[in-house]
């Protein structure tokens, strides 16, 4: 009868901890989810290519998060390299008004100043772009990526 | 007087849970309410079968101390008690947890139903939304289950155990 009773209570003990692990798992992976859910993400820039043809660059940016960005504007700021004859300038404040779902991507053209000179290598441009989360939606944050023109490209 | 006494204990439990869960409820996540659901919703299904056991085992130790009470079997299985004061301990406890038995294999059935619709649309890759909340059911459901497969091995067990010894005894 001991045997009996020792042996059933191991086999509970072993099926307890088991159940036990799996459900605190499961709740903690949805605290967990649910912290990421309510924390906005800043956006990330995937790629940036120059497009000769329009005179502009193109930047691919992403939202890791789960709350949805809206794009307030851009600015655009134009550092002359050793080849080019093109003085430095500032485009400020662009409007640009795109939602930004989370999770997905968007290409935003930064177009250079009318009547430009084609970007040489060594030229850099610095695209600022600001943006905004509906959590605090007065505050307006920014990230801001270089993008230097490289030989060959 | 003592009856009053009861129905106000109730009461005021029954306000302490209502105010904790409400508590509880306005920061869980849905998946842990979910989960709340399936513990007390499985454990009212669980019920005739966790107070089945217990009373079992409770029968099956006083047999050990040689102090069993046929008159309670029959208050347990609502069996007139001249049907059964002739049965040996060990036939009563056979017949008690034979009774159990349909409500066992209800009561797995259904736990196996919601375990098959939690977890086979997880197979086709983590869900979220609504499988995620089913998935939050079958884990509170499960909470239950054990208890009910602990004290049902436990009285199958030493069920068996008496069988053995009393075979011993015949031999």
């Amino acid at each position: 009868m001991m045997k009996n009773v020792v042996g059933s209570i191991i086999l509970t003990a072993i099926v307890a901890v088991i159940v036990g692990l799996g459900a605190g798992i499961y709740i903690e992976a949805s605290r967990a989810r649910a912290t990421l859910e309510s924390v906005p993400a800043s956006p990330i820039v995937l790629s940036a290519n120059y497009n000769k043809e329009k005179n502009e660059v193109v930047f691919e940016l992403f939202n890791p998060g789960v709350l949805p960005l809206t794009l307030v504007d851009q600015t655009v700021v134009f550092t002359p390299g050793k080849d080019t004859k093109e003085k430095a300038y500032a485009l400020a404040a662009v409007p640009l008004g795109v939602a930004l779902p989370g999770g997905t991507s968007v290409k935003v053209h930064l177009a250079l100043k009318a009547g430009s000179e084609e970007l040489k290598p060594g030229d850099v441009v610095a695209g600022t772009i600001t943006y905004t989360h509906p959590l605090a939606a007065g505050d307006v944050y920014s990230v801001t990526h270089l993008f230097k023109l490289e030989e060959g490209k | 007087m003592k009856r009053a006494l009861a129905w106000i204990w109730f009461l005021l439990l029954a306000a302490l849970l209502f105010f904790g869960a409400t508590f509880i409820a306005a920061k869980a996540t849905p998946e842990e309410l979910a989960f709340g659901l399936g513990l007390f919703g499985f454990l009212l299904l669980a019920n005739p079968l966790i107070f089945g056991y217990a009373g079992l085992l409770n029968f099956l130790s006083a047999v050990a101390r040689g102090q069993a009470s046929t008159k309670r079997v029959g208050e347990a299985l609502q069996l007139p008690l001249e049907l059964i004061e002739e049965l040996s301990a060990a036939a009563l406890a056979a017949l008690w947890f034979n009774q159990l038995a349909p409500y066992r294999y209800a009561y797995y059935g259904l736990f196996l139903l919601l375990f098959l619709i939690a977890l086979a649309p997880q197979l086709a890759g983590p869900v979220l939304g609504w499988g995620g909340v089913l998935t939050g059911l079958m884990w509170g459901a499960a909470v239950p289950t054990v208890i009910v497969f602990g004290l049902e091995i436990a009285a199958g067990w030493q069920l068996a155990g008496l069988l053995r010894d009393m075979e011993g005894e015949g031999a």
